[in-house]
């Protein structure tokens, strides 16, 4: 397959790219296959996000797709073979590809990017703490209060080049994306009439209209479509809590799980957690007695 | 607890059926005025060795034994193929395994040569490794680490080198596919369909009972083991030593017979006994560098107080590990981790574990007095083979032994 024609299939792969993560991964292990064909590969990537008639919902899963994608050529470059392939071009259009996914006020997939770019930063070796706890707090400032109270919009968050690692910028940026949402939610609940008729559910979830092609909204369709998804992404990021990654050419258990999730992840029980497990126990240990016809103990 | 229940009410002595009689449902008997088969079980997690044996006479021909064993480690190897590729961890293993040998205590292990004239539906369910793969996917939602079916059958059927998409799909699954079948599915889909029926079948045979002397409430045996190691100090190779036989054992009935923290500080009790001082560990933690008086570690332990074990179950599981390495040494896992001679004695290692078990003589183990006449098991109907016919056509209706109290009530409103 030359670069070009890698392109293509590439492209068409991004385009019907459901959350799943098997499909996520084989997407991620195409682009890794023809990674000599970067140059051809990447901005596809790119074209798909700013391409405006690709579904929201889409541009989330890419999203997820980058995720994977950095996690696999991280974990394919300890062979020599590779020399961490999209690392660097991901990296560098962080920002842009974020606010291709969160675009004006649609911040739909805010939660989805914010999982994602935690994840990202433990390859990066960024500390995300302090982004972390900002963008669970309310971060409105007595001025944004005020401009909610003149019904002001939030100002259009655009990209400035203020020479940052990219991924710390990502992070100012979804912080602002954060705050905005928060912002347009209170001047929403401020400055909107109360309805008190039946609202029709057209209007409730302001699902898109048929006729509206504009795509800022979204059909219901695609609302329970992208419900259905996010299950899986949260199925997935649930798998990260007990994934045990063994070594593939020894055929049984070794040392080192023993140290990283035994050894190391057990700690001795407080005396509070140790009355607990005593009484879980005790409780085990009626059914224990009731299972055998004489009495043990 | 006794045969005997505290209440008088009949027929509800531990775990036993009242088979065909509906006095124990609210709705027993549909309107044509036949009874329907009616089941209630308290689930009984835990056999004595006899009563394993006795369920196994049932279930295993005495001519199928050794196929049965052998096949057992097959599936047990191929288990554990689907949980490294899956990257799960080992207690999906350690439930999988459970489960697995306990549907052989209450269904028949058949395992024909492919038979073309008796070919049915039902051949695939007969198979091994569809029940092994129907074991991974309940532990699998039972140890909360969700994967589709689908995901588990791809990598299973991998493993097996079987070709998923043939069709005309007609039984044992071992080769894939060949004709003459009525039946048009891909074997991926039979397959599917042969799970979701066990699965129903192995709920069943689990009695619902997803606490299963572990599950939840406690870690497995493998997490249970480390976590006692934490709490008595024990350091790092000493931990690694009772880690491998915890994962050893795991394979083995044991898990039927005895709740795993009993399980857990039996491990620990042998090890601290054999004082292992040359297992191979390429870490070694700098706490490791201090003498630890193992001896000290033993003579504190109070199998109750500290750990509410009941004694005489953690003496089964001593023994019972020390008959396992003296006869299996050469398969364990512990095998690949400490030389063959032991150094200090110059002898192969079994004989250390020989050795300690003549020292372990007179150990108070478990009563088995009401499982050891034919008789007496016979008359217990909860070791019947399981009749799935009865929650199909009647009713079924299980419940651990601790919320029994509940199910009293219901009885004494029965009676009035």
């Amino acid at each position: 397959m030359d670069s070009f024609e890698a392109a293509t299939q590439f492209s068409q792969i991004l385009r019907n790219l459901t959350p799943a993560v098997q499909n996520l991964t084989r997407a991620a292990h195409f682009a890794l296959k023809h990674s000599d064909s970067e140059d051809y590969l990447f901005p596809s990537i790119l074209d798909i996000l700013n391409d405006p008639s690709v579904e929201l919902n889409t541009k989330s899963t890419v999203f997820q797709f980058i995720e994977v994608l950095i996690n696999e050529s991280f974990y394919y470059s300890r062979q020599p073979k590779f020399n961490y392939p999209y690392i660097q071009n991901l990296k560098t259009s962080l920002p842009k590809i974020m606010l291709a996914v969160l675009p004006t006020t649609s911040n739909t997939n805010i939660y989805n990017v914010y999982t994602s770019l935690k994840n990202l930063s433990k390859h990066f070796k960024v500390d995300c703490c302090e982004f972390v706890e900002r963008f669970n707090l309310d971060s409105l400032t007595d001025e944004d209060r005020a401009h909610i109270d003149q019904d002001i919009p939030f100002p259009e968050i655009r990209l400035e080049d203020s020479g940052e690692d990219p991924l710390v910028e990502s992070w100012g940026l979804l912080l602002r994306k954060k705050k905005q949402s928060q912002y347009e939610r209170l001047r929403l609940l401020k400055h909107s009439e109360v309805s008190r008729d039946t609202v029709e559910e057209q209007d409730l979830f302001s699902l898109r209209d048929k006729n509206d092609k504009a795509g800022e909204l979204l059909s219901k369709r695609q609302i329970i479509s992208r419900m259905e998804d996010d299950r899986e992404a949260h199925k997935r990021s649930k798998e990260n809590l007990w994934v045990v990654l063994r070594p593939k050419d020894v055929n049984f258990i070794t040392e080192e799980e023993f140290l990283k999730h035994y050894w190391s992840k057990t700690h001795a029980m407080t005396k509070k957690q140790e009355d607990a497990f005593l009484e879980t126990v005790e409780e085990l240990n009626k059914l224990v007695a009731g299972s055998y016809k004489d009495k043990q103990f | 607890m006794s045969v005997k229940t505290p209440n008088t009410h009949p027929g509800i002595s531990p775990g036993v059926v009242d088979s065909s009689k509906s006095n124990l449902t609210p709705n027993g008997s549909n309107l044509s005025g036949k009874p329907r088969p009616s089941v209630t079980q308290i689930s009984r997690p835990f056999f004595t060795s006899s009563e394993l044996s006795y369920l196994h006479s049932q279930t295993i021909a005495d001519s199928k034994k050794l196929v049965f064993t052998q096949r057992k480690h097959q599936i047990f190897q191929f288990v554990f193929q689907i949980v490294k590729a899956l990257k799960f961890p080992l207690r999906v293993l350690s439930t999988s395994m459970n489960y697995y040998q306990r549907f052989y205590l209450f269904n028949k292990f058949e395992d024909e040569e492919k038979d073309e004239s008796t070919s049915d539906d039902n051949e695939l369910e007969k198979d091994p490794y569809v029940v092994a793969l129907t074991c991974v996917f309940l532990a699998t939602k039972n140890e909360d680490c969700i994967k589709k079916l689908r995901d588990i059958q791809v990598v299973a059927n991998k493993i097996r080198d079987i070709d998923e998409t043939s069709k005309g799909h007609n039984g044992s699954g071992s080769n894939g596919a060949s004709g003459g079948s009525r039946n048009s599915d891909s074997l991926a889909e039979a397959q599917r369909k042969a799970i979701m029926s066990l699965e129903f079948k192995l709920l069943q045979l689990i009695k619902f009972d997803f606490i299963n002397g572990t599950v939840l409430t406690l870690d497995s045996i493998d997490s249970l083991t480390i976590q006692f190691c934490k709490k008595l100090g024990i350091n790092y190779k000493i931990s690694m030593f009772s880690w491998l036989i915890a994962f050893d054992i795991m394979s083995t009935p044991l898990c039927l017979m005895i709740p795993s923290h009993c399980i857990s500080l039996a491990i620990i009790i042998v090890t601290l006994n054999l004082k292992p001082s040359q297992i191979t560990t390429k870490f070694t933690p700098v706490e490791d560098l201090s003498e630890v008086n193992l001896e000290e570690i033993l003579e504190g332990i109070d199998c109750y107080e500290q750990f509410r074990c009941p004694e005489p179950l953690v003496n089964e599981a001593i023994i019972y590990i020390l008959d396992y390495y003296i006869h299996q040494m050469n398969y364990s896992i512990l095998n690949e981790y400490i030389p063959a001679i032991d150094e200090e004695t110059g002898k192969e290692q079994v004989f250390k574990f020989m050795e300690l078990k003549s020292r372990f003589n007179d150990l108070t183990k478990m009563n088995q007095k009401s499982c050891l006449k034919r008789q007496l098991l016979e008359s217990d109907e909860y070791l019947k083979v399981w009749d799935y016919s009865v929650a199909m056509k009647g009713s079924a209706r299980f419940m651990l032994s601790n919320k029994r109290r509940r199910f009293s009530e219901e009885i004494d409103l029965e009676a009035v």
